[in-house]
């Protein structure tokens, strides 16, 4: 049976939707990677390959960590009592730990070193009389969203009211942008804030979807997964993945009642509206779409996404591939803002099979983003 | 009837009168008549004459523009076809019969026009047009939209043009479009495209509140070679689940790229290339060469036979089935390889199909295309590794189809030729479903009421099923049954409503009788000895109170029948369909929307099945998600834990097939050919690439479980580890179609890496 130092982890990691893999089958050593589109983080317990030795070590010592924890003002027990067992205090202590391990190292895996940004706040869409709501109200939240103005739609599930034709329908609300919330194009992300009630005690899988609309009525619609009850979640648009022919010139947000029992309630607060950008060129996103590939194919196609200024891109980025500590190949590629493949030409002799990783835009130290890949060998030889 | 004396007179006259083209337009003497167009009746005209032993017959249909009320959907529909005042009137017969047309001497080219007849839908139309000078053209289709344009040179005789018209069941003739073969350029572009596109897509007054979005090409040009730019064609590859649009360039690294595949013996494999014409290309001709390897000994051979050529046809599509008023090209028919032109700028895709077939020795073949585009020739090389490898298939899941049946039309046919023409549809599909990887497909049961009785057309179904079993389908059939005539017996006709939405719920007799249906169903069954039938009363009810308690009661009173399954499309992470989960079996529903360990859960514990009908590649609301359908169906699959794919539909045909953009809903997914055989759409190829690769799996786990049970372990866990890699790298979602999904390239190189693992095994279990 898995003990709580793993299942803190792996718990997380699924609620997540980071995938969970045991490469051991013996319960008694769990040791398991945590994988998400092509990037790998292999554990033991709720240890990684990128805890090193001694924090290891630290965790491992009941008064260190106890105190450790402290200093972090992660709630402890107090040390007034008869100590506990060692093996006791330390399993408190390591299940704190680990739960904030658990999260930090969710987010640690993916995270990317944060550029200078600005933002633009579009505190006008927050306004309830600037939404129109149809099966559900709007009106202003008691909330706050990074200082800035919430709005709440909050729905009634009626499976007999509503539209006669659909009475199990869509309460859903929409927007127009005022002209000078326009213009779009010159930022990378659409961001808001959503805070989620109900008197249910779960969310269904497909909670809330988020509208937006160009000029021409082209749409692009988002099921906001991300929705969890009583917490904060960050919306996050990235506009090149948007799609749309036209600038944004209407929002909206919808429920299914179908995905809803009759009779439940819930409010979505919504605010903090702004548009980002980053201030100068940043590599957000880092993909292997091609995860395996021939040896002796000619390019490697990677997906990305740069944020930043494009007059900063014309000088391009470089990209490494490497295998082991060994860099066998380095170009510089053009690129644009938004999401993008770049083929990355290779070599015209075959790689010799194997993984190796790809880096993008790496530092001094080689570090930066960067994707795993196999080569494998080729069938036409 | 006119005299030659007369015929001769109005060529003579013609020579003064007509500017090139000419157009003649057949109908009735009333019917409308296109501007400036000679008119020609069943008794032929001023400008015409008929030699018939039966005179044929005129007819005319109104041209419609205005959208009806549909009283089940509640909508108004366009209409199904689009008439114009060329094609709204014909003159049919079966008889064969010849028409001289008076026009001034020359050479021409003749344009006709043939179908939109209305009619039945049962009823083949079956035209040859055949000039003196020994041209011909034929064209052969169903039902009564389809429109065709006929193309072919003639030489005028002394009374003018004549042409010989032959049937095998009816002919029919709307239009003749005549243009002096000196001209012709100018007249295409002036006269012939527009009116075969008013007449063929849509007429320009509709098509005028359509808008076209081409896909945007967002790739750099490429830097031609000095070759490319001399020949006015290059040639490039990319991996044929990624589609190639039709004006789109080629990338850099793409240009010459090999031609290459890899496939075990019984596998079809897809190889393609593509010109891009930097000038326009007036024609272009292709020849294959036989592939050619070595076993080691000796030379071995997979013929050109074996090879079957086509070429991307684009379509203009709409973004989803039921919308309108935005159409873009798109990727999408498979049409039998036949000389064409390109325009300058765009794309010719060519797709070839190569059969491997059972007992084809391992090795490597090359081969070539030799394309010949106008004046220039240019080799395409072809390699194709075969495998030593026995692939299996996983025989407990189902891979259906739900089917517009052609068999009810070949008992209601007309005449002969449509009788069998029907029949041969139906066993041609089947055959083709089955080597797409096809083992059931969905049915129908049709009954009605006749004083007071029920009559169940048990020997149709029979006929269908001994049909699919003669093709190898041993699959539970999902059979829908007359539930809604049995709703209207009760209800004084009224209609269930489309997904339930007129529904009220019926008396106690409705579902009394309900069970009655299907024990008498399935009595007949177990006497007929059918494989087991899947019972399937209505679709997609809708999430309502009033449809879920409906449905709830409806399954019920099915399930009081004892060992029949119920099967239902509808999905079950609806909360609303709470209380049918007592009654149904098979649950079949949009996505993958189940995630693996709760599908497998609940199979286990309470014995129902997770099916999937995956719409979203499936060509109704977009044509071109080849990538996602190839996941879907193998690497997707694989890991749902789902039981069945089962996607509607195999052909979707609504007004003229050859048009989407007429009547209330596109059509999609596979095409007709004359002879009743069917035309494949690149999506259709998907589903059985994405099989190929679930094989490769399926064959690699039983592989594994061998060598583990043999004590191989070493290599067993080499091989897990290829598995547990791929799972690894997979974006698990409920619907793969666009995003989050590997490039085109990454599944060849998983599907290798499967491979050599196969081959890994093999060797091992070899050594002593």
């Amino acid at each position: 049976m898995l003990t709580p130092y793993t299942t803190t982890l792996t718990d997380e990691a699924e609620r997540r939707g980071i995938r969970v893999t045991f490469i051991n089958e013996d319960p008694d050593l769990p040791i398991f990677d945590l994988c998400r589109n092509g990037e790998r983080v292999r554990c033991f317990n709720a240890l990684t390959d990128r805890v090193g030795a001694a924090t290891y070590h630290l965790v491992n010592h009941k008064r260190a960590c106890h105190e450790w924890l402290a200093r972090q003002r992660i709630p402890v027990p107090a040390p007034s009592r008869p100590p506990l067992s060692r093996h006791k205090t330390k399993g408190l202590a390591m299940k704190h730990a680990s739960a904030l391990i658990a999260g930090a190292l969710c987010s640690a895996l993916f995270a990317r070193s944060e550029p200078s940004i600005e933002y633009r706040y579009l505190d006008g869409l927050a306004a309830p009389k600037r939404w129109s709501p149809a099966e559900c109200e709007v009106t202003v939240s008691p909330h706050r969203a990074w200082e800035h103005p919430v709005a709440c739609m909050r729905i009634p599930v009626d499976f007999h009211a509503g539209e006669k034709a659909y009475p199990i329908g869509w309460p859903r609300m929409y927007l127009s942008l005022d002209a000078d919330e326009q213009g779009w194009s010159e930022y990378d992300r659409f961001e808001f804030q959503l805070y989620t009630e109900s008197s249910r005690e779960r969310l269904p899988a497909r909670p809330v979807t988020f509208h937006l609309y160009d000029t021409q009525g082209q749409k692009k619609l988002i099921v906001l997964e991300q929705a969890v009850l009583k917490e904060w979640r960050t919306v996050s648009v990235n506009l090149s993945d948007l799609n749309l022919a036209g600038p944004v010139a209407r929002l909206g947000f919808n429920i299914n009642e179908s995905d809803y029992s009759d009779k439940d309630w819930i409010a979505f607060h919504v605010g903090g509206f702004r548009l980002a950008r980053a201030t100068a060129p940043h590599v957000t996103e880092l993909r292997a779409v091609t995860p395996a590939l021939f040896c002796d194919c000619r390019v490697l196609p990677i997906e990305l996404v740069i944020e930043g200024p494009a007059a900063q891109l014309a000088s391009g980025i470089p990209v490494h591939l490497r295998t082991g500590s060994r860099t066998v190949l380095t170009r510089t590629l053009p690129v644009t803002r938004g999401r993008q493949t770049l083929y990355v030409p290779l070599d015209k002799t075959p790689l010799t099979p194997g993984a190796y990783t790809v880096t993008v835009n790496p530092d001094a130290d080689g570090r930066g983003p960067e994707a795993a890949i196999s080569f494998t060998t080729t069938p036409w030889q | 009837m006119n005299t030659p004396l007369s015929l001769a007179l109005a060529v003579t006259a013609a020579s003064a009168l007509h500017a090139a083209p000419v157009l003649f337009d057949f109908g009735t003497a009333d019917s409308p008549l296109h501007t400036g167009a000679l008119r020609v009746t069943e008794k032929g005209g001023e400008h015409a004459a008929w030699e018939s032993s039966v005179p044929p017959a005129a007819r005319a249909h109104p041209v419609q523009r205005d959208w009806v009320e549909n009283t089940h959907t509640r909508r108004k529909d366009p209409p199904a076809s689009y008439q114009t005042e060329l094609t709204c009137d014909h003159i049919a017969s079966a008889a064969s019969a010849t028409v001289t047309l008076a026009v001034p001497s020359g050479t021409y080219r003749l344009i006709l026009l043939c179908g939109r007849a209305g009619g039945r839908a049962e009823q083949v139309w079956d035209i040859c047009a055949a000039t003196e000078d020994g041209a011909s053209a034929r064209a052969t289709f169903a039902g009564p939209h389809e429109l065709r344009a006929l193309t072919l040179d003639a030489t005028t005789g002394t009374r003018g043009i004549r042409l010989d018209l032959t049937t095998r069941s009816r002919w029919v003739l709307n239009a003749v479009i005549a243009v002096p073969a000196a001209e012709w350029e100018a007249a295409q572009r002036d006269t012939v495209d527009p009116l075969l596109r008013d007449a063929l897509l849509l007429p320009r007054e509709v098509l005028a509140s359509w808008k076209i979005v081409p896909r945007p090409d967002t790739a750099p040009e490429p830097v031609w070679s000095a070759r490319q730019r001399q020949d006015g064609v290059a040639v490039y590859a990319r991996p044929w689940c990624e589609p190639v649009w039709p004006d789109h360039k080629p990338r850099q690294h793409e240009l010459d790229a090999p031609v290459r595949a890899f496939a075990s013996p019984g596998e079809y494999e897809p190889l393609t290339f593509t010109l891009h014409a930097l000038r326009a290309v007036t024609n272009v001709e292709v020849r294959l060469s036989a592939l050619v390897g070595t076993n080691g000994r000796e030379r071995v051979e997979l013929p050109a036979e074996n090879i079957d050529l086509r070429a991307v046809r684009y379509m203009f599509v709409r973004p989803n089935y039921n919308a309108f008023n935005t159409a873009y090209r798109a990727p999408d028919v498979l049409m039998p390889w036949q000389p064409q032109p390109i325009p300058r700028g765009e794309n010719l895709r060519l797709w070839l199909t190569v059969r491997v077939g059972q007992g084809q020795p391992a090795g490597l073949y090359h081969g070539r295309a030799t394309v010949t585009a106008d004046h220039t020739v240019l080799e395409v090389p072809l390699t194709l590794r075969v495998l030593p490898i026995t692939l299996l298939k996983d025989r407990s899941l189902v891979y259906g189809q739900y089917y517009r049946h052609p068999l009810p039309n070949s008992e209601r046919a007309p005449d002969a030729f449509s009788r069998a023409w029907w029949q041969r549809k139906a066993e041609a599909e089947h055959m083709d479903m089955r080597e797409h990887g096809m083992n059931t497909v969905v049915l129908g049961l049709g009954g009605w009421l006749k004083d007071g009785r029920w009559q169940f057309m048990f020997d149709t179904l029979q006929r269908n099923l001994d049909l699919a079993r003669s093709v190898g389908f041993d699959k539970p059939f999902v059979c829908s049954f007359p539930c809604s005539a049995l709703y209207r017996k009760h209800m004084n006709n009224a209609d269930m409503g489309s997904h339930l939405s007129q529904i009220k719920m019926p008396p106690e007799a409705f579902f009394d009788e309900l069970t009655w249906m299907v024990q008498t169903i399935d009595a007949e069954a177990r006497r007929r000895q059918w494989p087991e039938l899947l019972y399937y009363p209505v679709d997609e009810p809708s999430t309502s109170p009033d449809s879920v308690a409906f449905m709830t009661r409806v399954m019920a009173a099915i399930k009081k029948v004892p060992s029949v399954r119920t099967y239902i499309t509808a999905d079950p992470e609806h909360e609303p369909f709470a209380p049918l989960r007592p009654y149904v079996d098979i649950w079949c529903c949009q996505p993958f929307s189940l995630g693996r360990e709760a599908v497998l859960a609940d199979m286990k514990a309470r014995g129902v099945e997770y099916w999937c009908y995956p719409n979203h590649i499936s060509g109704e609301n977009d044509h071109t998600p080849t990538i996602g359908a190839r996941m879907t169906y193998g690497f997707g699959f694989w890991q749902s834990g789902y039981r069945c794919l089962i996607p509607w539909i195999y052909q979707s045909m609504a007004g003229d097939p050859w048009s989407y953009l007429d009547a209330s809903t596109s059509d999609f997914f596979n095409r007709t050919a004359d002879d009743g055989t069917p035309i494949p759409v690149a999506l259709w190829e998907a589903y059985r690439e994405g099989i190929d690769d679930h094989r490769y799996l399926f064959t690699l786990e039983t592989a594994i479980a061998r060598a583990e049970a043999a004590g191989r372990r070493e290599a067993a866990s080499r091989a897990r580890e290829v598995l547990a890699r791929i799972l690894a790298e997979m974006h698990i979602q409920p619907k793969y179609k666009q995003d989050n999904l590997w490039s085109a390239g990454a599944f060849d190189a998983w599907r290798w890496a499967l491979a050599e693992q196969l081959l890994a095994l093999q060797t091992e279990e070899l050594k002593p």
